[in-house]
């Protein structure tokens, strides 16, 4: 079965909503803060892979893009780290 | 004019506003950093400059405690001083063996410091915290953790011991909380709903602050009293204008959320105008970076820097 080109970015956007949905769901449910500082690094670097899926599947991907992405995805981790006080456990 | 464009894309250059462009955005992972390293520096390296300040109060703590057990129509629990004295040897165990946890490194279980000290139990628990900088986030963060719930809600028990005991623990100056509940042998068994096994239970939470001294139940007779006046002997607390570790971390943390919330707005304001102004641009997806940045946020809003176990 093929899929339609123009549906395949919709499709990505569920699947990235639906990953921060679970994602979230875990964090709510995961009390540690060590655990949650993990749920959060995972969820960015899915969110890069996502980034480069969706923007390669457009035509759209170049190194740019690839660097917002990451970069995002960086400050995010290092946001999470700081504000849940992981420096606590190195 | 350029000033405007720090926050809002050019429609000439189709790139983001100045402050988003990736130059801006490796500034922001610089400045992280260097809050990161100096943050460890603080906490770990120049112990010395740090010191004890904590709000977490055993009086309080018992208060909340019982506060939060009317709220669900279950009895206040009376402070023992031997479940105090025992929370306290328990408390000084975890400093002086560096370890954080309901057993100690050398197998020591939390019913043994109970038994130690006198208290012959049907029933017990132990709720622990670490980081803690006043006694509502303390009870606040054991209520969100269902574990430590079961505990402050137990129908179990009918009394309760604390101890506030600053000190170094992991190579930083900290305050622990240990909470101890317990239900006494001899105490008055049928007053309680029928059990679902007669075997001793143990639950564990966490709460930890830093201070130079040790707060403690006064000795002396049982308190009946849900509320009773609580002694602070031996306790040298010091407030508000001393840093301490969990101060450090707190402003940490409050300083992600902003800086979260800066480079959300950033993202909102640039996504806006692209939409405004029609620009066609290649860039990365600006709603879900900014939905990205929202999760981290929240994250960190409603998890405490202080720990329990």
């Amino acid at each position: 079965m093929k899929i339609d080109r123009k549906i395949v970015p919709i499709i990505q956007y569920f699947v990235l909503l639906f990953g921060m949905s679970i994602a979230a769901i875990f964090f709510q449910k995961t009390p540690g803060n060590m655990d949650r500082f993990f749920i959060i690094f995972v969820l960015s670097l899915m969110y890069v892979a996502w980034g480069c899926w969706h923007h390669g599947h457009l035509d759209r991907l170049d190194r740019l893009v690839v660097l917002e992405y990451s970069i995002v995805a960086i400050i995010v981790i290092m946001l999470s780290a700081l504000g849940l006080g992981i420096i606590r456990f190195f | 004019m350029k000033l405007a464009h720090l926050f809002i894309p050019h429609h000439i250059e189709k790139k983001r506003a100045k402050l988003l462009q990736p130059v801006s955005l490796v500034g922001y992972v610089v400045f992280l950093l260097s809050v990161i390293i100096v943050n460890s520096i603080l906490v770990f390296d120049l112990p010395r400059v740090l010191g004890y300040a904590t709000n977490v109060k055993v009086a309080d703590l018992l208060v909340d405690t019982n506060i939060l057990r009317q709220q669900h129509n279950l009895k206040t629990l009376n402070l023992n001083p031997q479940l105090s004295k025992a929370a306290e040897a328990k408390a000084l165990d975890m400093f002086a063996n560096n370890y954080w946890a309901h057993t100690s490194p050398s197998g020591k279980e939390p019913w043994d410091f109970i038994l130690a000290s006198g208290y012959d139990y049907i029933y017990a628990g132990e709720n622990l915290a670490v980081d803690f900088s006043d006694s509502k986030a303390v009870v606040r963060a054991w209520d969100n953790s269902p574990s430590h719930r079961d505990n402050l809600l137990s129908d179990r028990y009918t009394e309760i011991g604390f101890a506030v005991v600053n000190g170094e623990l992991d190579g930083r100056k900290t305050t622990l909380v240990v909470q101890l509940f317990g239900y006494p042998r001899g105490g008055d068994f049928a007053a309680l709903p029928v059990p679902e096994s007669a075997v001793d239970e143990l639950v564990v939470p966490e709460v930890a602050e830093n201070t130079v001294g040790i707060e403690t139940l006064p000795a002396g007779p049982q308190q009946t009293s849900p509320i009773p006046q609580v002694q602070t002997e031996n306790i040298i607390v010091t407030n508000g204008s001393v840093l301490n570790a969990s101060s450090v971390m707190n402003v940490s943390r409050y300083m992600a959320i902003i800086l979260g919330l800066f480079l959300s707005l950033l993202f909102v304001v640039d996504g806006y105008y692209v939409k405004r102004l029609g620009i066609f641009r290649i860039t990365g997806h600006t709603f879900f970076h900014i939905l990205l940045l929202v999760f981290a946020i929240l994250g960190i809003w409603y998890t405490n820097i202080g720990l329990v176990l």
